[in-house]
């Protein structure tokens, strides 16, 4: 395989945009990524488009996004893997410029999640990820799959629900300084804890936003990445792990195994490991699945979590800092969108541009798990070819 | 002569503002915040003027022939593309001074002094002139508009009961649970019976019961095993937000059955919601689990055994 290297990135901002359809966001993200391309990019040279989305707001996901971006010339094909689904994207794409089979490909995700009434949008999105005999009729809810980890993630480790709001804060925090932000408001630990119980141990400001927004990359081979870009950012990692689906079969339930599987495999590819990662994209849709995923990372030794985020080491500031841009606590989750939107993140990173600049970042991660907590996908971006 | 106009807060100030001399005008809310008010139409007092009316389409509450409501339950959607937006589109040239319509805290982010008032709908614009609203006073519903120019004084009369607080709870929106019946029907005898697949290679159980061992991958088949009905719990959690279809709060729970290594994950029940924790035991029962399309959906669910912990009390 030859090396591949972002050479452009963008997104529109995250937030409800009840004025904005599906064939309004793909072009906004898909313009911004090819206008980021430091020397310039016809959108002809784009010779093929993988598409991201785990719902299908307005209708078949490739025909939408050739239609709108003026890619009808293109194979497009769309991934869908949970909330995976951003990360395994661009996985998909680099297979594709990596064997040579194209020079130049799109990576693009995108979800319209408030297309729906708030209040059903993720009952309705329940029945797609539920055993329909044994788990849908319990009301087994996004919150309650996460809830179920946490609860006995808190009960083994000497995390507490502090620890969770410290999480939340400092994503809020992080938040308001990026103008592409969802919820672009400071919380303290107090109103983290005093906020209004979903699902017990979550209160509302332990979880993600529902956003719509749309992100993109473009990709290019080793070989023609110079006609783009004087700085390549280099995907020199990829994984994706999976897990059982149903949870009375995750035999330990303080971990989720398919990012271990997907961290392991990102890592070997790349020849980077967690402490050489300067900077982190990690999924946290509720707060303490940003604790559990830094053991799962590698950042930390098992149940080290606590300890972590107490330390101040994933602040800005930190030794390791994670989700500067909000992350999905703050930044928001439209799910398709969100793995890509992460990758933008850390390539503004690399690039030295991004809002919330971490000094001299050279390696970074970015990290989705979704569905019953059952596939996770893992991609390591760096300065550095390799 | 006596006129009935169904609408909200824009249809009541609408026919406020348009009302001849001599005309009572009343303005009713029995859903929601319940609330009534009234204004005589004479030749003193305040004076409303006209400066604007748009009617526009956001239906998130629709009413069939019957009389039953459909609600479309989205509050910063009717606030960001219903009445903020209507508002815009009025281009009013002095900012509001009150809105009726909105809820006390969509109303401030337009009119940071408007008064709170108690009601949202056909009663909202009353209670607003009734609060000695000057300037502008705009009243909203759904994607419709109306402003007035409120100017002057007049006698206000308020009789009216202090309201109680509404109450906490939100029922669910009444969705209905559906039902795959295909799968139902293979789930069937396992469910009712409590029963795991035994595998015929190696004997590991599964629950569900499945095609393919979950410890030696054999895929010959699998038989009907009994579990033990008595279990501890593994992890657990309470689910406070409204779910369409499911009384809230409602805790869910993980539970290990006797010495079987079988896990099942289940209501829990008879038991206050949120009390149950990690290391309870109890037995599992057998109830209706859910009412799906109609069907009744039956299962096992684990019932906290408090006697033990209050012997522990006692002791």
């Amino acid at each position: 395989v030859r090396p591949v290297a972002v050479v452009g990135a963008g997104m529109t901002p995250f937030g409800e945009h009840f004025h904005l359809g599906m064939k309004d966001l793909l072009p906004l993200a898909v313009g911004e990524a090819l206008a980021s391309v430091e020397k310039g990019i016809d959108r002809r040279e784009v010779q093929a488009a993988w598409f991201g989305e785990l719902t299908t707001s307005d209708g078949f996901p490739s025909g939408l996004l050739a239609d709108s971006c003026g890619l009808l010339d293109i194979p497009v094909t769309r991934v869908e893997n949970a909330c995976a689904t951003g990360n395994d994207a661009l996985r998909n794409a680099f297979f594709a410029v990596a064997s040579g089979y194209v020079d130049v490909a799109l990576v693009v995700g995108a979800d319209k999640v408030r297309e729906t009434s708030a209040r059903s949008t993720f009952w309705d999105w329940m029945a797609m990820t539920r055993d329909m005999a044994w788990d849908y009729p319990l009301g087994l809810v996004a919150p309650a799959n996460f809830a179920l980890h946490a609860v006995r993630y808190l009960h083994e480790s000497p995390a507490t629900r502090e620890h969770m709001a410290m999480v939340a804060v400092k994503n809020h925090h992080n938040a308001v300084t990026n103008p592409k932000a969802h919820l672009r408001f400071e919380v303290t630990v107090e109103q983290v804890l005093d906020a209004p119980m979903v699902v017990a141990p979550f209160g509302l400001y332990d979880c993600t936003p529902q956003s719509d927004g749309a992100a993109a990359l473009v990709l290019a081979a080793a070989d023609v990445a110079d006609r783009y870009t004087s700085t390549p950012v280099w995907v020199r990692g990829v994984g994706l792990g999976l897990d059982r689906v149903m949870h009375q079969h995750k035999t330990d339930m303080t971990t989720f195994p398919a990012t271990v599987k997907a961290a392991r495999a990102a890592y070997a590819m790349a020849g980077i490991g967690p402490d050489q990662v300067d900077v982190a994209e990690v999924h946290d849709c509720f707060s303490c699945v940003e604790l559990i995923s830094y053991e799962d990372l590698g950042f930390c030794d098992r149940f080290g979590a606590a300890k972590l985020i107490e330390a101040g080491e994933t602040t800005l500031e930190g030794r390791l800092p994670v989700n500067p841009s909000g992350g999905l606590k703050a930044k928001g989750h439209p799910p398709g969108a969100t793995g890509v939107a992460q990758c933008v993140e850390i390539t503004e990173q690399l690039w030295g541009r991004a809002a919330n600049q971490v000094d001299g970042a050279r390696h970074g991660l970015a990290h989705n798990i979704g569905g019953p907590t059952a596939v996770s996908a893992v991609t390591i971006l760096s300065t550095e070819k390799g | 002569m006596v006129t009935e106009v169904l609408g909200g807060a824009t249809a009541a100030l609408a026919q406020l503002v348009a009302a001849p001399p001599r005309t009572l005008v009343i303005g009713a809310d029995a859903t929601g915040a319940a609330g009534a008010g009234a204004a005589v139409v004479g030749d003193d007092g305040l004076t409303l003027t006209l400066l604007g009316h748009r009617e526009g389409s956001l239906p998130t509450r629709v009413r069939d022939a019957s009389g039953s409501v459909s609600e479309y339950d989205d509050p910063r959607l009717l606030r960001d593309r219903g009445g903020l937006r209507a508002l815009e589109e009025l281009g009013l040239l002095v900012p509001p001074s009150a809105v009726a319509g909105l809820a006390p805290k969509e109303a401030r982010t337009v009119a940071p002094e408007a008064p709170v008032l108690p009601t949202m709908g056909a009663s909202a614009p009353f209670f607003a002139l009734a609060a000695g609203v000057t300037g502008v006073l705009a009243a909203v519903d759904q994607a419709s508009v109306c402003a007035v120019e409120v100017a002057g004084g007049a006698a206000v009369h308020q009789h009216a009961a202090p309201a109680r607080p509404l109450p906490r709870t939100r029922p669910g929106a009444p969705a209905e649970l559906t039902i795959a019946l295909p799968a139902y029907e293979r789930a069937f005898d396992a469910k009712v019976g409590l029963q795991a697949g035994r595998c015929r290679g190696c004997g590991e159980l599964a629950l569900p019961p499945r095609r393919r061992c979950l410890g030696c991958g054999d895929e010959s088949g699998q038989e009907l095993v009994a579990l033990p009905r008595t279990g501890e719990v593994y992890t657990a959690v309470t689910v406070h937000v409204p779910v369409p279809g499911l009384a809230t709060p409602y805790s869910l729970a993980i539970v290990e059955l006797g010495d079987s290594g079988v896990r099942a994950l289940v209501h829990v029940t008879d038991d206050e919601p949120g009390r149950v924790s990690i290391g309870d035991r109890g037995e599992m029962v057998f109830r209706l689990v859910a009412i799906r399309s109609g069907v009744r959906d039956y299962g096992y669910a684990f019932a906290p055994d408090r006697r033990a912990v209050s012997r522990e009390a006692a002791a």
